[in-house]
């Protein structure tokens, strides 16, 4: 369904004459209303700014309390959502609002990673950073959410992963960790969350693995790991 | 014997990480969700729907093995996957189609935007979509547990273990007060208890009370009650909840044991006199 948005959309330069001047010619008006209503979807952009859309109106302010935000806007003519066939129309500066939602992102540093060829005389270990921006007030979570391949030994639960012992899991480090030593690759395992913003919060994954004088020799093993990140409900 | 992963570096955004709408039984609506492809590379996306409850600290859990039957089966992605240049951004469209048989109140539901990739530590993201569904709906709230870790203290530090149940058809934004009241009722302590985000349909909640030293103004040893008061949802509701603990501290023993020496001392005292003023 495709979203539109209309009105008297005057073109910014429209806008900027009116501020300067604060004087509104009667021509400037009626040229924007009987030639510009046509514009729709006035996307402007630069090198660094975007413009996602502009509508005239007589008024609106931002108000705030320690709950509650409101942004109200008033004199806006041809507001309001009608639908016709498989296309809906909302119209009006606050139907424009699509950014205005919670952002979530997430970066991998490195997700390549080989642990080589092991030893029982040491731990194999690899090391990737996630990185979280949300500015969602309820925070985030990052889980282990699907897990396919063939690995060793998981690492049980309390113990470490040590040289001479077959084992495989991972630890966490990071302000949001949620692990404690080493633990297990299984799904559901909640692996950082904060109940606030993040600005590119870092969270160091580090993939162990270990064997022992009696691990299958010769074999290799792969494994693919998904992480989920979401905003808390 | 070797052992590896394999895959590029990813990074991606989408937006809104939230979404309400608000909907009748028997009607559509479109949802959308801009998806950035911030890598230096083309990538393609695809879409999943998922059901969404929430575990006892509050964060979302995803039914990806969809084992229960829930509200993701109103949705549909319109576009099953999209292919995005590095730095471009695309919006997608999300039909959200509600059955005549839909309960009113609050459907969570997950949008997932998974990169596409092949044998790799990949992530993907989730928006998660509230789905309200108009009519009469159900705020209710049970303290299933409040209790005091300890029940004898002997210094001011205390825990407290509050366990929440929603049997609410929405979800239930919280706040909550803790009280500390001496044997003859008196208020000794107050502060308000962090409960964290909105409690949703048929979830729980686990929270640590903690009370330190510095704060805790409990002097005198003895029996005191600890109350937590929880106003929740949009019709201002409140559940109290009292619990019970003996405060005894070190200093209260010594206290002990110094007049029991005394009445000793004073018993033998007198019986010494007495013993004097007989021999005379």
């Amino acid at each position: 369904m495709t979203v539109f948005h209309l009105g008297f959309v005057f073109g910014l330069i429209d806008l900027v004459v009116i501020i300067m001047l604060k004087k509104i010619s009667i021509s400037v008006v009626a040229f924007s209303v009987l030639v510009l209503p046509v514009a729709v979807f006035a996307r402007m952009t630069s090198t660094n700014y975007t413009i996602y859309a502009d509508s005239v109106n007589t008024g609106g302010v931002y108000s705030s309390s320690t709950s509650y935000t409101l942004e109200d806007t008033t004199g806006e003519g041809g507001v309001g959502t009608s639908t016709g066939g498989v296309y809906e129309i909302r119209a009006g500066y606050q139907a424009m609002d699509l950014d205005s939602g919670e952002t979530l992102d997430v970066a991998i540093t490195t997700s390549s990673l080989d642990l080589g060829e092991l030893s029982i005389n040491a731990v194999s270990s690899k090391s990737t950073i996630v990185s979280v921006t949300t500015d969602s007030a309820t925070g985030y979570a990052m889980t282990i959410s699907n897990t396919t391949g063939s690995s060793l030994t998981a690492v049980v639960a309390g113990a470490t992963v040590e040289a001479g012992t077959e084992a495989y899991g991972l630890s966490v480090a990071g302000d949001d960790s949620q692990v404690i030593g080493d633990k297990e690759i299984a799904s559901g395992l909640t692996l950082a969350s904060r109940s606030g913003t993040a600005s590119a919060v870092q969270t160091t994954l580090t993939f162990k693995a270990s064997i022992s004088t009696s691990s299958t020799p010769s074999s290799d093993y792969s494994q693919s790991v998904v992480l989920t990140v979401s905003a808390n409900p | 014997m070797i052992f590896l992963f394999s895959s590029v570096v990813q990074a991606f955004s989408l937006r809104p990480a939230k979404i309400l709408i608000t909907a009748d039984k028997n009607t559509e609506e479109t949802v959308q969700l801009k998806i950035i492809n911030n890598e230096i590379k083309s990538s393609i996306f695809d879409f999943e729907i998922v059901d969404v409850w929430q575990d006892e600290n509050g964060r979302a859990v995803f039914d990806f093995n969809k084992e229960s039957v829930g509200a993701s089966d109103w949705v549909r992605s319109i576009e099953k996957s999209i292919r995005l240049n590095s730095g471009e951004e695309k919006i997608v469209n999300f039909l959200v189609e509600i059955p005549e048989n839909a309960y009113p109140g609050s459907h969570f539901v997950g949008l997932v935007v998974n990169k596409r990739q092949e044998a790799s530590l990949s992530a993907q993201l989730v928006s998660i979509l509230n789905i309200q569904v108009a009519g009469l709906v159900v705020e209710s709230l049970s303290i299933k547990n409040w209790e005091s870790t300890k029940k004898i203290n002997f210094n001011k530090n205390n825990n407290f273990f509050l366990n929440l149940e929603s049997n609410s058809t929405v979800e239930l934004p919280m706040s909550g007060m803790f009280k500390i009241k001496n044997i003859f009722g008196k208020e000794i302590l107050k502060k308000d208890i962090e409960l964290g985000n909105d409690l949703l349909p048929g979830a729980f909640r686990n929270m640590d009370v903690q009370i330190l030293n510095k704060e805790n103004k409990i002097f005198w040893p003895g029996l005191y009650k600890a109350e937590t008061d929880i106003n929740y949802g949009k019709t201002n509701q409140n559940k109290i909840e009292e619990t019970s603990f003996w405060y005894l501290p070190i200093w209260s023993f010594i206290f002990l044991v110094f007049i029991f020496l005394s009445l000793v001392f004073l018993i033998f005292r007198k019986k010494s006199k007495r013993n004097v003023y007989e021999s005379r």
